[in-house]
């Protein structure tokens, strides 16, 4: 970060921003630039990086696509208009978690693909897009022995995996494109709270179920102390499945032990604590 | 140049604060603080300045280089030892504020850190009749105690504005201490006051007690002013180290309780943790002292006060002068108090008070406007507070027998308080006001401090009906230079003036067709005729008058969350007459919702409470009377009563922690 | 760095610094005094705009980012006649607003009335927390919005 005018290239294409960025090595993206913004200082010049590659111009990256099973969404869209235009359809609990994102005119600045990217903050969607096997689009340029061509590759990658994926992948890889898919969910719920005050991280719990007929077809959980990364049991996940609503008492003996042991590892103690609350009041909302 | 508030105005962005950077252009003000709380300054390493940029430090000050105010002498710049974190050691000024900001950023500062970093102390007891013997005797002894953390206030300064005209200073600040400001600033300056003249902006909506900040800000626009000869804009607002602090308080107790359940004796320690300096703190300990014995009769006590001052930003008062740290840590005993007898506390309290049925504990008089029970019927009624609280002490006393726990507890607290304007120490003088009728019919008014349109329209009002005169004939003007002081009361600025403005259109009433034009008729309001205050003996009559209310506070603890999940707050109070309804409503609802932000460590984006307030009027004449402070009584105090409830657990900290509610949850 | 936008409806031009905030280059460029700069951090929300129609904080936004945009600042909203409905609704909730925050609790609430002229709950409790200031409570700026919702549709419905 520096107070010196940055150097700001722009460019029309994914390819272009490719190139851009394989050429300039101390370059980065920029999407909605939050998190670049959110350390920016005080007074009347903003502190960023020497060189900036403004995605605005590429029409690709905010392009928004809906299929009968999946919502793709270019990674320069922006939260707000996620949440505007999924009004419907989007899977339970991904409205609640965009609107705690933060407020309206700062969801109007934060992109989906950014949110995603930063890996100095937990973004509060990712425990969400987690659960509901969201896959984000990357490209690259391709190498072939060490040296670098002009021709684009992609992968998919898993929410869940991303950040350790990509960081085996050439520094100017982008985001391009989130894939979530639609209607596999009929219950959900998106909690963020903050059980040791303001002054320390939330606790988030995400849940997603397929409930029919009073039997737990598919649940999944997953809960984050937005600290030490997101948590899931996928074992306890599946051995859920088929069990009657509401729980039995040794159903809920069975989550209470794989909520302890899911939170052993956690620094504050009243997480854990909101961790159980959290899981009882999703279980009992799905009743409902 | 009067402001201009007119809500459109406001809504469009014309009206601006005159703080602000104006068209045109000013020199851009900036403040170098220190990076240490405690040390000394061995040397300061300037880098080249370049042009158009001027810096100035202790030794540029022509006058005296501290604000003495309070008590307290408040030093403009460092220059040898460092009191507090972010005390200002340079300002610099320059057209471009990039650049100001950029060499301020490469001045190295040598500064030898003090290894003692404890903070200073001052001990002294408040003490009367035999408390050891009533503690020793006691049937019961009841104990509670009360930590509320000392704070930065969350809001931004807006910093000041200076031009220099004629060797004349004009200098535009938040304040509604005008000729205090003007007065320090002519002291710093070392000139005349006539040559330093100061407009000051209502603070808007947040409390008045930036009574001395305001000059700080002033006085270092001014110093810059003067060295650039150059208008300049001081902007502290970006300046996160630069911002008045409110003090805490921690307060243990321990009362002695008589067979028959009253208060016998009571002691405590009091630690008022403030920040480097603490001006006004005699008046501030004084209003803590008095809230603490708001809740009873007590002959026999003994209170240990220490004041701890921290290597912070010197402290402010909070928006009920002190009072706010000390009334609900009385309430809290009382309804500590009342759960172990197991009476309601109301009742309590009132069976503990003495046959005049005296609020006020230590001894002090009896205000005459004292008001019936009756007069809060209304409030417990619209709230439905019998039923409710009712329903949820079967709750609160049976929660451990419940097969399958409910989504929510419930939660319903009360709480009756009184605050008191009073004048405080001479140094500021009285308050006073001018009213003239000239030759043409024109009746102008001057006074020290300027008043907002909607003040203005009421007077304008006042004046039709005493005088008949027509609204236009109506002028105010600023700067009553007889007067050097500003007002000097802790409360409501505008209802002093008012009264004055009353007392002073009867008068003429009376003059106008008896005397030739222009009859001119001064007014100042001063100490009445009460029994002096007593410091020492908690004795007298501490307030020139009171304002009395209730409230009832309804909280929803989620059981799942274990957070607050609604608030609903219902306000009683009886301010006197009031001088615009709308004004007082939204005030009395904005101190609500400010004072439950406080207390509930919720940022106020995220409260939604429901509130109701009503007014209620006791009195025929104006008094100053303020009530946009009694919220901040009532609603804290209300709401731990609340939570208590709802939550199980009795709450020892404000503002209250959820993890305090989490630890009381049945949910564990 | 030349930068070319549209501002109030008119299109315009500068050559800025590119990482120069906003508010900066809207209040000394372009003279829109009613933008307030107090935190520089979005805390406060008083240095709204609109842009694309969609309210953002000019304070985290870095100069370059105009480019090509449409920006509105309340200069501009408040010569439209939908204005009027606003301070008609903020006079009618008795909203004690403080010169601070008053244009951009303004350009929140023209906003929204551009999204719905029948507000959900979750939109007016985002649109009042958008701007954060201690002038008036929240409950009261609800009130004041819904109160302009209400004004702008009866309007809207007359013609």
């Amino acid at each position: 970060m520096q107070s010196r005018p940055p150097r700001v290239l722009m460019p029309n294409s994914v390819h272009e921003a490719l190139s851009m960025a394989a050429r300039e090595p101390d370059a980065v993206y920029w999407a909605g630039g939050m998190a670049f913004k959110q350390q920016s200082g005080h007074g009347a010049v903003m502190k960023l990086p020497g060189t900036l590659i403004v995605l605005s111009r590429i029409e690709e990256l905010a392009r928004v696509l809906r299929t009968e099973r999946t919502l793709d969404i270019g990674s320069m869209t922006n939260l707000e208009r996620i949440a505007e235009i999924g009004r419907g359809f989007l899977p339970p609990g991904m409205q609640e978690a965009i609107a705690s994102t933060a407020v309206r005119p700062v969801r109007c600045m934060i992109s989906i693909g950014g949110h995603i990217a930063e890996k100095k903050k937990l973004g509060y969607l990712l425990p969400l897009l987690q659960l509901l096997d969201a896959k984000v689009e990357v490209r690259f340029l391709r190498t072939r022995r060490g040296r670098v061509l002009s021709i684009p590759g992609n992968r998919k990658i898993p929410i869940a995996g991303f950040h350790d994926a990509a960081s085996g992948l050439p520094h100017e890889a982008l985001i391009t494109r989130v894939s979530i898919p639609l209607h596999i969910w009929n219950a959900g719920q998106f909690i963020k709270v903050y059980p040791g005050g303001r002054d320390n991280p939330p606790f988030i719990f995400c849940g997603a179920a397929r409930v029919e007929k009073k039997v737990l077809m598919e649940v999944r959980l997953a809960f984050t102390d937005a600290q030490t990364g997101i948590f899931r049991d996928t074992e306890l996940e599946a051995s859920m499945a088929g069990r009657g609503l509401p729980l039995s008492n040794k159903d809920l003996q069975q989550l209470s032990n794989a909520v302890s042991r899911i939170t052993a590892n956690w620094i504050q103690p009243f997480n854990k604590a909101a961790a159980w609350d959290a899981v009882c009041g999703f279980f009992s909302r799905i009743i409902l | 140049m009067t402001v201009k508030e007119e809500l459109s105005d406001k809504l469009s962005g014309r009206a601006l604060y005159r703080v602000y950077n104006l068209k045109g252009k000013n020199y851009q003000g900036r403040i170098l603080g220190s990076p240490t709380a405690r040390g000394r300054i061995v040397g300061i390493k300037l880098p080249p300045l370049p042009e158009g940029i001027c810096v100035i430090g202790a030794k540029d000050i022509p006058g005296a280089d501290t604000l003495d105010i309070g008590g307290c002498a408040i030093p403009i710049f460092a220059s040898g030892n460092i009191l507090w974190e972010g005390q200002p050691i340079l300002a610099a000024a320059g057209g471009d504020s990039f650049a100001v900001e950029e060499w301020l950023s490469k001045v190295e500062l040598e500064i030898e850190q003090s290894a003692d970093a404890q903070p200073e102390e001052s001990e002294f007891v408040r003490r009367k009749g035999s408390p050891e013997k009533h503690l020793n005797t006691a049937a019961q002894i009841v104990e509670e105690s009360l930590l509320i953390p000392y704070r930065r206030e969350p809001e931004h300064w807006d910093g000041a504005t200076c031009k220099l005209k004629d060797e004349s200073y004009h200098l535009y600040t938040v304040t509604v201490w005008p000729l205090f400001v003007r007065a320090c600033a002519a002291r710093v300056l070392n000139v005349s006051p006539n040559r330093v003249k100061v407009s000051g902006s209502s603070p808007g909506g947040r409390h008045e007690g930036y009574i001395w900040h305001s000059a700080y800000m002033a006085v270092i626009a001014a110093l810059l002013s003067k060295k650039a000869d150059e208008p300049v804009y001081l902007n502290a607002g970006s300046l996160h180290s630069v911002g008045p602090s409110l003090p805490g308080a921690d307060i243990k107790l321990r009362a002695a309780i008589r067979e028959d359940g009253k208060l016998s004796a009571l002691e405590g320690k009091l630690v008022i943790n403030a920040g480097a300096l603490l001006p006004f703190a005699d008046e501030i300990i004084d209003r803590v002292l008095l809230g603490l014995f708001s809740f009873s009769t007590c002959l026999h006590y003994n209170i240990k006060v220490i004041v701890r001052r921290h290597p912070w930003y010197p402290s402010t008062f909070g928006p009920a002068a002190g009072l706010e740290l000390g009334f609900p840590a009385g309430e809290l005993l009382a309804a500590r108090i009342a759960e172990t007898l197991k009476v309601p506390v109301e009742q309590w309290k009132q069976d503990s008070s003495d046959a005049d049925n005296s609020l006020m504990g230590s001894g002090i008089v009896r205000p005459r406007d004292y008001p019936s029970p009756a007069l809060f019927d209304d409030l417990l009624t619209r709230s439905d507070y019998m039923r409710k609280s009712t329903g949820y002490n079967h709750v609160f006393f049976n929660r451990g027998k419940f097969k399958r726990l409910p989504e929510f507890y419930h939660g319903i607290g009360t709480a009756k308080a009184w605050f008191g304007n009073s004048f405080i120490s001479s140094e500021l003088e009285n308050a006073g006001l001018s009213l003239t009728l000239d030759k043409q019919g024109i009746l102008l008014v001057s006074m020290q401090s300027e008043a907002s349109g909607v003040l203005i329209d009421i007077w304008k009002g006042m004046a039709t009906d005493i005088l008949g005169i027509d609204k236009v004939l109506f002028q105010v003007g600023g700067g009553r230079e007889s007067c050097s002081g500003a007002p000097v009361i802790l409360g409501s600025h505008a209802a002093v003036y008012t009264r004055l403005l009353d007392m002073a259109l009867k008068q003429l009433a009376k003059q106008r067709f008896r005397e030739a034009l222009p009859i001119t008729i001064e007014k100042n309001l001063r100490h009445g005729s009460r029994p002096e205050w007593s410091r020492e003996n908690l004795a007298g009559a501490p307030f020139e008058a009171y304002s009395w209310g209730m409230g009832v506070v309804e909280v929803r603890l989620s059981v799942q969350a274990s957070v607050v999940e609604s608030v609903r707050i219902w306000l009683q109070i009886d301010g006197g007459q009031l001088l615009s309804y709308d004004k007082a409503a939204a005030e009395a609802e904005n101190a609500a919702a400010a004072a439950l932000e406080w207390c509930s460590s919720k940022p106020r984006r995220f409260l939604l409470p429901l509130i109701d307030v009503q007014f209620s009027n006791n009195s025929e004449k104006f008094r100053p009377k303020g009530v946009s402070a009694l919220p901040w009584l009532l609603v804290p105090a209300a709401y731990i009563k609340a939570l208590r409830q709802a939550s199980g657990r009795f709450i020892d900290q404000l503002p209250v922690q959820p993890e305090q509610m989490r630890m009381g949850s049945p949910c564990l | 760095m030349n930068i070319s936008f549209q501002l109030n409806g008119k299109q315009v031009q500068a050559d800025i610094m590119p990482h120069l905030r906003c508010t900066e280059v809207l209040r000394e460029t372009f003279h829109c005094f009613s933008l307030r700069c107090r935190c520089d951090n979005s805390d406060c929300g008083s240095c709204m705009i609109l842009v694309d129609k969609n309210p953002v904080y000019a304070c985290l936004m870095a100069a370059f980012e105009l480019q090509n945009h449409e920006v509105w600042t309340i200069e501009g909203i408040s010569e439209q006649d939908g204005f009027h409905d606003i301070v008609a609704g903020f006079h009618r909730a008795n909203a004690q607003l403080c010169i601070h925050c008053a244009p951009a609790r303004a350009l929140a609430t023209q906003a929204l009335l551009e999204q719905s002229l029948n507000p959900t709950w979750k939109q007016l409790t985002d649109t009042a927390m958008s701007v954060n200031c201690g002038c008036t409570s929240l409950p009261c700026i609800i009130r004041a919005i819904t109160c302009a919702a209400r004004e702008r549709a009866r309007r809207q419905n007359a013609k």
